[in-house]
C-alpha cells in the first residue's frame, strides 16, 4: 500500500464524499445518531411548516432560510462522514488492488495441478507457486522456501524469505513469489481472510460502534431528550404568558441547544482514527481495538529488534598487559576480516574507527579464513607465520592451552556482569586482548521512553537473556521494568498479572508461541511476516512488520480518544454559550415585541 | 424573544443582536457552520503532544472548553451584523 496522504481537499475526494452525503439522508441511516437525526426531523417540519399553516405571521422567507439551514446542517454532518468514509476507500482500494484476480495452480488430491481462478480456492486448498507468479491468497507455506516480493503489501521492495516450518511460513495473497517453487496451503476463502476484513473496516462498511462511542451517543442522546422537553414546554409556557412561538422558532432554539457539533463528527472522528493507523500500514481488526490502544498503560516491548538493534556489536578493544591497543586493533581486525557475521563486521567496522583501513584477505599471500563452528567456537585467520584467532575467553584458553593474564580474566568478568560479551583475541599464541560487544540500543528510544512515562505509560521488556544482561540493557534503554529469561508462558503471566491490576497491556509479537499472549493482551499487534497464528491472535496487524511501531499505535490511539474529548468539550461548550446568544431585543436593548413574538392583547 | 414578556432576563441579553429573527438565523447558520469548520480537525485529529493525562485535561479544557464558549458569541454577533447587512430578514 502506499503511504502517501490522501489530501483533503482533493476533487477525486470531495465530489463522491457530497454525493455519499446526500445520500446519508436516508432516515434510516439517520436513526444511528440520535442528535441528528432530531435535526434531521426538524428541517423536515420547517420545510414543511409554510404549506400546512404553522408559520404564524413570520415572513416566508424567515422560515425557508431556518428549514434551507437545517438540512445543511444534516448534510454538512454526513458529508464529514463520508470524507473520513472516502479517505479509507481511496486506501481500500488501493489494498483491494494488490488483491486482484490471478490464476491459481491447485494441486488435486491425486498430484495433478489445475489450473482455477483465484477467487475460487477454498480454505485448505493446496496451491503450486513458482518464480514470477502471485500469490493467489493467504497461506501458509507448507513445503519449500522462497524469495518473496511483498512490497504490494509492505511498500518495501527488499525480498524475504518465505519457507515452511517456523515463524516465516505465512505468505499474503498478491505478492510475488522471486524464486523457487512453494506449495502454499490456502488459509481462508475467497473474501474471507484477514485482509479482506481488515480492509472492509477501512472502508468503514464493517464499522460497529465502539463501547465509548455507545457511552458517548447515549449521553449525547440524554442531552438531546432534556431540551426536547425544555422546547416542549417553552409552548404552553408562552401560551400562559401570552407569548407564542411559531414552529420554526422552536426548532431552531432546540437545534441549537442539541450538541449537533460533536454528535455530527462522532463518527468521522472514529473513522478517521482507524484511517490514521492504516496510513501508518497497521490494519485493525476493529474499532475497539484502536480506542484499546489510546488507553492502555503498559507495552511489553522484545529486547531483540524493537528495543536493540538485531545484533551486538563490538564496541570497545580492551588491551591485554604488554601488548598496544594498535597491536590489538590490528590483531582483532585481521581475525574478523573473512567474518561475515555481523557481529564480526561490526569489529571491523570499530577497527576502522581506530584508523586501520579495511584491508581485503587476497592482500595477505596465502591467508586463509577458519570460519567459526560449533565445536571450536572461534574463528580467524592463518597466514605464513601467523594464527589469529577470537572467540569466548574458555574457547581461546583451551586454545592457548595456558590461563590468562589476571588483567584480562578481570576484563572478561567485568564485562560480562556488565549485560555485554567479551570476545577474546590471541594472535601466535599470545593472548592480545578482548573486544566489548554489546546491545545496542536503537537511537531515540530513551528519550521515547521517557515520553511514554510522562503519559503514565509503563514499558517493560521482555527478554530471553539473563537478568544481568537485560538489567543492563534496562537500564540502558531507560524501560521501566523487564523480564528476564522469559518464556512465553511467563510473558502471557505477566500480561494476567498486569490485567488483574487494572492496567491495559499491549503488545507485539509474530510467533505461534507468542499467540496466546497476542490473543489475552489488550491490544495485541502481530508482525505480517508472522505466522498465520499470530496474526489471527493479534487485534492489528502491522504491515511493515516494525515491532516499535506499537509507540505510534499507542500514540494515534491516544490522539483519538483526545480528538473526541476536546470535540465534545467544544460542543458542550458551544451550547452553553448559545443559551445567551438567543436572548435577543433590539440594537436599543428595548424590548422586541413584534417578530417571532406574538403578544396577544392583555 | 422573550425580553418583551419577562424584563427580569433583560440583563442577560449581552449580545444586542439586531431582532429575533436575524439572531435565530444566525445561531443555526453557526451551527451548521462550526460542523464544517471542524471537520478537517476531527479528521487530521488534534495535535498529540506526551503529556500526563492531567496535563492534556487542563490543556484542552482551556482550549477548546474557553475556545467553545467565546466561538459563539464572536461568530453569531458576525453573522448576524452581515445577515442585518444583506437585509435576509
Amino acid at each position: 500500500m502506499s503511504t502517501q496522504a490522501i489530501k483533503l481537499l482533493d476533487r477525486s475526494v470531495l465530489v463522491p464524499a457530497f454525493s455519499a452525503a446526500l445520500r446519508k439522508l436516508n432516515p434510516k441511516e439517520q436513526l444511528r445518531n440520535p442528535v441528528m437525526f432530531v435535526t434531521l426531523i426538524g428541517a423536515f417540519v420547517t420545510t414543511l411548516a409554510p404549506l400546512v399553516g404553522w408559520t404564524q405571521d413570520e415572513p416566508l422567507s424567515f422560515t425557508l432560510q431556518i428549514a434551507a439551514w437545517l438540512w445543511i446542517t444534516v448534510i454538512f454532518a454526513n458529508f464529514a462522514e463520508s470524507l473520513a468514509e472516502s479517505r479509507g476507500k481511496a486506501q481500500a482500494d488501493a489494498l483491494r488492488k494488490s488483491r486482484a484476480h490471478t490464476n491459481a495452480n491447485k494441486l488435486l488430491s491425486n498430484g495433478s495441478i489445475q489450473i482455477v481462478p483465484s477467487e475460487s480456492l477454498r480454505k485448505d486448498d493446496i496451491v503450486r507457486v513458482s518464480a514470477g507468479e502471485l500469490i493467489p491468497s493467504d497461506g501458509e507455506v507448507v513445503e519449500g522456501a522462497a524469495m518473496v516480493n511483498e512490497s504490494a503489501i509492505t511498500g518495501e521492495s527488499a525480498p524475504v524469505v518465505r519457507e515452511s516450518g517456523g515463524d516465516r511460513s505465512s505468505v499474503t495473497g498478491g505478492t510475488t513469489v522471486l524464486s523457487d517453487t512453494i506449495l502454499v496451503r490456502i488459509s481462508a476463502n475467497h473474501g474471507e481472510s484477514l485482509m479482506d476484513k481488515m480492509i472492509a473496516l477501512v472502508e468503514g462498511a464493517r464499522r460497529q460502534k465502539t463501547p465509548n462511542e455507545i457511552a458517548l451517543t447515549i449521553l449525547l442522546s440524554a442531552l438531546t431528550l432534556i431540551f426536547l422537553l425544555v422546547i416542549v414546554t417553552l409552548k404552553p409556557f408562552g401560551v400562559y404568558s401570552g407569548v407564542s412561538f411559531s414552529i420554526t422558532v422552536l426548532v431552531s432554539l432546540l437545534v441549537c441547544l442539541i450538541p449537533t457539533t460533536i454528535g455530527g463528527l462522532l463518527s468521522a472522528i472514529g473513522i478517521a482514527g482507524i484511517d490514521r493507523l492504516s496510513r501508518k500500514n497497521v490494519l485493525a481488526m476493529s474499532g475497539r481495538s484502536v480506542e484499546a490502544a489510546g488507553d492502555v498503560d503498559v507495552l511489553l516491548l522484545d529486547k531483540t529488534g524493537t528495543i536493540t538493534l538485531g545484533n551486538r556489536q563490538a564496541t570497545e578493544f580492551i588491551p591485554a598487559p604488554g601488548v598496544s591497543i594498535r597491536d590489538l586493533v590490528d590483531a582483532a581486525q585481521l581475525a574478523s576480516l573473512a567474518d561475515e557475521t555481523p557481529e564480526g563486521r561490526s569489529i571491523v567496522v570499530l577497527a576502522k574507527e581506530h584508523g586501520f583501513r579495511a584491508r581485503s584477505i587476497q592482500e595477505l599471500h596465502g591467508a586463509e579464513f577458519v570460519p567459526f563452528t560449533a565445536k571450536t567456537r572461534m574463528s580467524g585467520l592463518d597466514a605464513a607465520g601467523l594464527k589469529v584467532r577470537k572467540g569466548a575467553a574458555d574457547a581461546v584458553r583451551n586454545f592457548l592451552g595456558g590461563a590468562f593474564p589476571a588483567e584480562v580474566d578481570e576484563t572478561v568478568k567485568r564485562i560480562a556482569s556488565a549485560g555485554g560479551t567479551p570476545i577474546v583475541v590471541a594472535k601466535d599464541g599470545q593472548v592480545m586482548g578482548v573486544i566489548y560487544l554489546k546491545d545496542i540500543v536503537k537511537a531515540g528510544l530513551p528519550d521515547r521512553f521517557a515520553r511514554l512515562r510522562a503519559m503514565g505509560i509503563k514499558t517493560i521488556m521482555i527478554t530471553g537473556d539473563n537478568p544481568l544482561t537485560a538489567a543492563t540493557i534496562a537500564k540502558e534503554a531507560g524501560v521501566d521494568d523487564y523480564l528476564a529469561e522469559a518464556t512465553p508462558e511467563d510473558k502471557l503471566a505477566l500480561i494476567r498479572k498486569e490485567q488483574a491490576k487494572g492496567h491495559l497491556v499491549a503488545m507485539t509479537g509474530d510467533g505461534t508461541n507468542d499467540a496466546p499472549a497476542l490473543a489475552q493482551a489488550d491490544v495485541g499487534v502481530a508482525m505480517n511476516t508472522g505466522t498465520q497464528a499470530a496474526k489471527e491472535a493479534g487485534n492489528m496487524i502491522d504491515l511493515d512488520s516494525n515491532p516499535t511501531k506499537l509507540i505510534e499505535v499507542v500514540e494515534t490511539g491516544k490522539q483519538l480518544l483526545i480528538t473526541r474529548g476536546a470535540l465534545t468539550t467544544f460542543s458542550i461548550a458551544n451550547d452553553v454559550a448559545k443559551v445567551f446568544c438567543n436572548n435577543p431585543c433590539d440594537a436599543d436593548g428595548h424590548v422586541c415585541g413584534d417578530c417571532t413574538v406574538e403578544r396577544h392583547a392583555a | 424573544m422573550l425580553m418583551g414578556t419577562f424584563a427580569v432576563i433583560a440583563p442577560l441579553n449581552v449580545m444586542q443582536l439586531e431582532s429575533p429573527y436575524s439572531a435565530i438565523m444566525s445561531a443555526v447558520i453557526f451551527n451548521a457552520i462550526i460542523i464544517i469548520a471542524l471537520t478537517p480537525l476531527a479528521l487530521r485529529g488534534v495535535q498529540f503532544r506526551p503529556a500526563s493525562a492531567g496535563a492534556i485535561l487542563r490543556r484542552n479544557l482551556l482550549i477548546y472548553g474557553l475556545g467553545g464558549i467565546i466561538a459563539p458569541f464572536v461568530g453569531i454577533k458576525a453573522l448576524d451584523l452581515l445577515i442585518t447587512a444583506l437585509r435576509l430578514v
